[in-house]
């Protein structure tokens, strides 16, 4: 099975059929399947979206469902449903793209101080420890502060901090591996550093390294939400989850939850299907690893 | 009237026998070894008594002890009988005493919790236990935690708190299997001591049979989930009335040294669970006839033993070393 | 020095790093910024040029950046965070009348997340079955859910249809009025962090009860309550302590999102108004003000943890 269909759930392209991810259970793989119709709806939500999501009908301002309209209208009189698909876009792709960030920084950073060990590994050691001083939110919002709001400043600021968290952990997977006998064999037989650590360590910690991602993936939905709620990432009148959500806010005030619940409600279950399986694949991992 | 009387006692757990049927009686002040392989079912027996069973165990049978009985006793009737009647000491002290609290905590706290006394007087107790099994700088020790102590100390500590409750029996499970062989000498000569001075009755787990021999008075051997053989323990030596007690002397390396792990006997150990007709131990006896195979024995007198053997009479006298059992 | 002398200098020593460190980020930040400094200072308002030779001289423009930096840390150490040019005042005024509202928040939240959070571990841990089952469920989805959501959800059903709660405000200066007017936002705020402390605690006490140590103290006649709370709750509070000092540490910057879901006027609320305004030097002071409080936090953890465990070997403890 290959890394990719690991991660993204169910596609062997070796098999060209479904299959099960074994050792994550039945909660797992049910996560798994729902992580990838999230990541399909993300891609192609606003494609599928019925309606333009900044089309406005004054009259249907907090309107309840009608045909057509499944969901109903926001405060401003547009339609519900495909701001939540064309939203799921920057919802979604953009915590993945910060998770990816970091996992490569991440990894390239522990495989390299495991490999090189000695003073490398205690430079490294001693960066990432003071990184950890910097919560990921605070140096996103600074991020927004010096670079100006949008998505791709706190982005490349999440993936900073978070970086630190795959590191030190790939790090502590990746020391055992370098200290164990095949290492050596390899060497001896006159394999390039890179190639041992691209063909033959990286593949050894990259269960490892796949949870990690995932977890970090969630984590960064979170906290890349809560930027575009504090007004902070996604701008009005584009459409995005933590935007809804207070956009919806003012909705509940007046009796109206319906658009913070929803967009609530596709957070919440895009958070726990990607924590879910993120935390069944690192039990994995750890179990392997023992 | 006996101390502590074992009737009938079954343990199974999820369904699966671990003990079957065992009876016997422990007379005040008497030292009683039970001997026995790992999976015989003599710590199960421990535990049963000290109603300490693993979770989905179920114990069916009568443990009696002082007048109490065990099996059906509420929370505060079990509660006097463990504190000032039975007292346990466990195999592993590094394990059975908690690492984040002081050695003067972990002496104190019965007297503390269960008795009402005060620190001053607690203390005082503590320090003067400690010294009974002759630990050095009993005061300062107090303030000390289990990880600062060797592990034959921490088995003295062990012992010192088994003696703050003023037991009437004294249960230890393989007390000296996790320690060293010198270390192992020590605290079965303290426990012996401590044993005749206060005149308490004792029941001593372990695998080392002749160990058992040379400190107790009475001697049961387990196999497999059941008693086998019951005798005392100068003549057990002399004149084993079963094929496995018999076994376990012959496998003795030699009189002048002992080893610390029983050497085996030919043929895999039974487990108590796995279902057979006739004797347990028959798949491995070079005595087995056809009735063996059939028919269950039970536990019978045999000159001044039990033994569960048809051919109990003959057993003969092991030699030391014996090159029958070198292959296994 | 003994050896735990020695561990909390070597704590404080890398409580210093890590502060020198971050400073220099935040201060750092305003040179980052693409174009002028004076630019990114003045939120691209337009000056005037007796405005602009203020700002020049209060932030030592001519002079090089380390000693801006140094400078820059004494002015911190006395107070002076410079001024705010959106709100027009000293910074450290603002903090001032703003920092109340957030050591409350704080204060609330942690007691909720110790409180619930060690409660429902002891309870799923002591209730195999339906209890433990339920308080997995539900602290699963309390680790999946943003605080702002939870926000809106407390808002809609107990301010707005209960009106239990009043829906917006940092309420008066009594116990009481902090009290009615941040409790939502502190069951906001914690509501992620209980799911993490409960399940650390559940893990921890499971295992704690399986320990031989808990059976000693059984078969010593120590009754079952006094025993689990003796022995089983006072190791698990090894792992639990660090896992709530973690837990407090984090919502130090999660503060920002409830004070602003809630219109709390507080220093989270102060620190996003100061971005949408772009007045820089509010930006920085908030920011240093949270992230010190963070790393002291954290390094308040580590030395908890030693002082919790005696078995941990001061003299090589290094974690």
């Amino acid at each position: 099975m290959s890394a990719n269909a690991e991660a993204l759930g169910t596609v062997s392209h070796r098999r060209r059929r479904l299959h099960a991810i074994r050792g994550i259970g039945v909660i797992g793989n049910v996560a798994a399947v729902v992580v990838v119709i999230l990541v399909v709806l993300a891609v192609i939500g606003p494609l599928i979206a019925p309606h333009d999501p900044n089309e406005v009908s004054f009259s249907a301002t907090y309107g309840g469902p009608t045909a057509g309209h499944p969901l109903g209208f926001d405060g401003t009189g547009r339609d519900l449903l495909s701001r939540l698909l064309v939203g799921a876009r920057s919802s979604l792709l953009g915590p993945l793209i910060v998770a990816l960030l970091a996992t490569l920084l991440g990894t390239t950073i522990a495989l390299a101080a495991a490999w090189f060990g000695g003073r490398f590994d205690a430079f490294m050691s001693m960066v990432l420890d003071i990184l950890f001083a910097i919560p990921g939110l605070l140096l996103a919002i600074l991020a927004v502060a010096v670079f100006g709001r949008g998505l791709t400043a706190p982005a490349i600021a999440l993936a900073v901090a978070y970086t630190p968290y795959t590191a030190r952990l790939v790090r502590s997977v990746s020391i055992a591996e370098v200290s164990s006998p095949y290492i050596a064999s390899l060497l001896v037989q006159g394999l390039s550093s890179l190639t041992i650590c691209r063909r033959h360590l990286f593949p050894n910690v990259r269960p490892t390294v796949v949870a990690q991602a995932i977890l970090s993936f969630s984590f960064a939905t979170i906290d890349l939400a809560a930027l575009s709620y504090l007004g902070l990432g996604v701008q009005p009148p584009s459409a995005n989850w933590g935007l809804m959500v207070s956009e919806g806010q003012q909705g509940i005030v007046q009796g109206h939850d319906a658009v913070a619940l929803w967009a609530g409600g596709a957070l919440v279950v895009s958070v726990l299907a990607i924590n879910v399986l993120g935390s069944r694949l690192m039990d994995r991992a750890e179990e392997r690893g023992r | 009237m006996s101390l502590l009387t074992v009737d009938d006692l079954d343990v199974a757990i999820g369904g699966t026998p671990i003990l079957r049927s065992v009876s016997f009686a422990l007379e005040p002040g008497e030292a009683l070894g039970i001997v026995g392989e790992s999976g015989s079912g003599k710590s199960m027996t421990a535990r049963a008594i000290a109603r300490l069973l693993p979770r989905g165990a179920v114990a069916t049978g009568k443990i009696t002890f002082d007048g109490t009985e065990l099996l059906a006793a509420g929370t505060a009737d079990m509660r006097r009988v463990r504190d000032g009647g039975i007292s346990l000491v466990f195999q592993d002290p590094r394990a059975a005493i908690n690492p984040v609290r002081s050695i003067g905590d972990f002496l104190a706290e019965g007297l503390r919790t269960n008795r009402k006394i005060g620190k001053a007087e607690a203390r005082r107790r503590a320090v003067q236990v400690l010294e009974e099994v002759r630990i050095s700088r009993a005061e300062a020790r107090l303030a000390a935690y289990p990880h600062q102590l060797s592990g034959g100390l921490l088995q003295r500590v062990m012992i010192a708190a088994a003696l703050l409750s003023e037991p009437r029996l004294i249960l230890a499970d393989e007390p000296t299997t996790a320690l060293d062989v010198t270390t192992q000498a020590e605290i079965m000569a303290i426990l012996e001591e401590l044993r005749r001075e206060r005149g308490l009755a004792s029941i001593f787990i372990t695998h080392d049979l002749e160990l058992a021999a040379a400190t107790c008075d009475r001697i049961a051997v387990m196999y497999a989930g059941e008693l086998v053989e019951v005798q005392a323990a100068e003549t057990l030596l002399e004149r084993p009335h079963h094929p496995y007690t018999a076994a376990l002397l012959a496998a003795r390396p030699g009189m002048t040294e002992r080893v610390p792990r029983l050497p085996a006997i030919p043929g895999r150990p039974l487990a108590a669970g796995d279902p057979i007709e006739g004797c347990r131990f028959a798949p491995r006896c070079p005595l087995v006839i056809d009735r063996c195979r059939s028919e269950h024995p039970a536990l019978a007198p045999c000159e001044q033993s039990l033994s569960r053997c048809w051919r109990a009479a003959d057993v003969k006298v092991p030699e030391a070393g014996a090159e029958q059992l070198d292959h296994a | 020095m003994g050896p735990l002398g020695k561990y909390l200098l070597r704590s404080v020593i890398r409580l210093v790093i890590a502060l020198f460190v971050t400073s220099a980020i935040v201060f750092g930040a305003l040179y980052l910024a693409p174009g002028d400094p004076i630019s990114q200072l003045a939120g691209g308002r337009p000056l005037t040029p007796q405005q602009e030779k203020t700002l020049r001289a209060e932030y030592n423009l001519d002079r090089p950046l380390p000693e801006r930096y140094v400078d820059y840390l004494g002015d911190v150490l006395h107070g002076n965070f410079g001024t705010s040019i959106a709100f027009q005042q000293p910074v450290s005024e603002l903090i001032k009348s703003r920092i109340g509202t957030t050591i409350w928040l704080l204060i609330l939240t942690s007691i909720l997340i110790a409180v619930a959070g060690v409660g429902l571990g002891v309870l799923a841990a002591r209730r195999p079955g339906f209890i433990d089952d339920s308080v997995l469920i539900s602290t699963t989805i309390g680790l999946a859910t943003p605080s702002f959501v939870v926000a809106a959800v407390l808002i809609a059903v107990f301010a707005v249809d209960l009106g239990w709660f009043p829906i917006f405000g940092s309420g008066g200066s009594s116990v009481g009025s902090k009290v009615e007017h941040l409790t939502l936002p502190a069951i906001a705020l914690s509501l992620a962090s209980i799911g993490f402390v409960a399940r650390t605690g559940r893990t921890s006490l499971r295992v704690e009860q399986r320990r031989d140590y808990f059976n000693t103290a059984i078969s010593r006649g120590i009754p079952e309550r006094t025993a689990f709370r003796r022995h089983v709750l006072r190791n698990a509070m090894i792992p639990i302590s660090t896992a709530i000092g973690l837990s407090i540490a984090s919502i130090v910057v999660g503060t920002t999102v409830v004070e602003v879901a809630f219109g709390l006027n507080g220093l989270g609320s102060l620190l996003v108004q100061s971005v949408l305004r772009s007045d820089f030097p509010t930006v920085q002071a908030v920011s240093l003000i949270l992230v010190v409080t963070f790393v002291v936090v954290n390094t308040l953890v580590d030395i908890l943890y030693v002082l919790l465990d005696p078995r941990v070997e001061l003299g090589t403890a290094n974690r």
